[in-house]
């Protein structure tokens, strides 16, 4: 069943439109959580919730692609839960990923307010699409996906090591990115 | 204070545009496409560029020093420097932007040594394959010692002593050691490579590809087109041994050393099993077990003798 459909189910409130976001975004929706909280439990949750929020949201809204709109409601979600538990040191499914963000992080220039929310993921989105297609795909697979690393060399035929050093330049290139900008975290 | 700022920016990264991660969700892996491009080592990238654009390759110029690395950066297919596929295609075509779009050279002595890329250390994980860390730190391995600084950028063929050819401004200490002559190491101090440990090598050093066997040397590639994959091993070929692998610095000597460290797969090539035909030494047969969509079965690699 195309996005579509599955959309139309909602404003129809059809409650099929749940098993259908499940059985084609599923695994999607796992991947994401599992990345973030790591134990499946937490992790079953957080889906549970993205789905009630999914039936909740639509309608009124309809989004255009229901893979990448699940993905961020679960990755939000997964988000929260990480940031409240985090005092705790329960999970570790993003320390990893947080580690490696750490050198995308920009020397403060400003003594201005911190950039709005908005304003940041729009020059995030303009980075990634000056980039390559190839390393859009390794970066949004690694930092938004949370796919391990040595699934990613796998998956890109990449020696670990020259993975590793692509990541390094990537994440370079947005520090300067964002350094240009004038953005302060 | 940094990990929190880490975690606005994980944050912010969830809200790109839509079209973004539906992209990056259905890319097919490379494994998936054609690997042909990403695997041709220097020499044939070349070839390929010449013939499809029609201008200038890497001129082979065969001096003593170092028969093989090329002249200088020619024009390429998009009318900008040719860059060489030294670094699993990231360089590939018109993408060697970070390096300001050819590969740099460094000359200590009489030596021309090209970049390789930076040393990450690597180790072995659970599943048996080598992997880095992933805040890609960087090392000097042990006996190498500081002999100079970078002297001077220059964008053509390095002639002076510990200058460097390059499209970028770069400076850094760099490492040599006796007893690795084919590689040195360069502590950048410039760039996007600050503090990084860079690696550089020699034609000598067959961009970690070798094999040696009864005093010849061959040609380990986990390039699919340099070491085709066979499903069956030809029917009269023993068992010679299995590979020792000498470090990816050294020049390996001695029956059965390599200097290539891990198959396609990232599994380990040490204490891989080599075959040949009695009597022809002309090819041996490499042991690697294949990993596909499809399921997972044996495979030889075919090693060719060497031809630098």
């Amino acid at each position: 069943m195309d996005d579509a459909q599955i959309i139309d189910l909602y404003w129809k409130r059809d409650e099929s439109a749940i098993t259908e976001t499940a059985q084609k975004y599923g695994a999607l929706c796992r991947s994401v959580a599992k990345g973030i909280l790591t134990t499946a439990e937490d992790a079953e949750e957080c889906i549970n919730d993205a789905y009630h929020q999914a039936w909740n949201a639509i309608p009124p809204q309809r989004p255009e692609k229901l893979g990448a709109w699940m993905g961020k409601v679960v990755r939000n979600l997964a988000l929260n839960r990480w940031e409240r538990d985090h005092a705790q040191k329960r999970y570790d499914g993003i320390t990893a990923l947080l580690s490696e963000l750490e050198d995308c992080v920009p020397a403060p220039k400003t003594v201005e307010g911190e950039l709005e929310d908005q304003e940041l993921c729009r020059i995030i989105s303009d980075w990634l699409r000056s980039l390559e297609r190839e390393n859009r795909v390794l970066f949004v697979r690694r930092y938004w996906y949370g796919t391990a690393l040595q699934d990613l060399a796998a998956e890109q035929n990449l020696s670990p090591s020259k993975l590793a050093q692509r990541m390094f330049r990537l994440r370079r290139s947005l520090r300067n990115t964002l350094e240009k900008e004038g953005v302060q975290l | 204070m940094s990990e929190r700022q880490a975690a606005r920016l994980f944050k912010s990264i969830t809200g790109i545009d839509g079209d973004i991660i539906e992209e990056a969700l259905t890319a097919p892996s490379v494994s998936q496409k054609s690997t042909v491009w990403k695997r041709w080592g220097t020499m044939a990238a070349c070839l390929c560029l010449t013939a499809l654009a029609g201008m200038w390759a890497w001129r082979v110029t065969g001096t003593a020093d170092s028969p093989h690395i090329p002249n200088g950066p020619k024009a390429g297919i998009d009318g900008g420097p040719v860059s060489s596929d030294i670094d699993g295609g990231f360089y590939g075509g018109s993408s060697c932007t970070l390096l300001g779009g050819f590969i740099p050279v460094l000359r200590v002595g009489d030596t021309l040594y090209q970049w390789s890329g930076m040393s990450v250390r690597l180790f072995l994980d659970p599943s048996g394959s080598f992997t880095a860390n992933g805040d890609g730190s960087t090392y000097l391995p042990e006996g190498f010692q500081p002999c100079g600084t970078i002297t001077g950028i220059t964008p053509d063929r390095p002639t002076e002593n510990l200058q460097l050819q390059a499209a970028f401004e770069a400076s850094g200490a760099v490492f040599t050691s006796k007893e690795h002559p084919a590689v040195v190491y360069v502590l950048m101090t410039t760039d996007w490579f600050e503090g990084s440990y860079v690696r550089f090598v020699s034609d000598a050093l067959g961009r970690n590809e070798l094999l040696s066997w009864h005093g010849q040397t061959y040609r380990l590639s986990i390039n699919y087109d340099v070491c085709k994959p066979l499903k069956e091993l030809p029917k009269s070929c023993e068992l010679v041994g299995n590979l020792h692998y000498v470090g990816e610095d050294s020049i390996p000597t001695r029956d059965l050393e390599t200097n290539n460290r891990s198959d396609a797969y990232a599994k380990p090539f040490e204490g891989r099993e080599v075959y040949a035909i009695p009597g022809d030494d002309s090819t041996l047969y490499v042991y690697e077990h294949h990993y596909w969509a499809e399921g997972d079965y044996p495979t030889w690699r075919e090693c060719h003798l060497w031809e630098p």
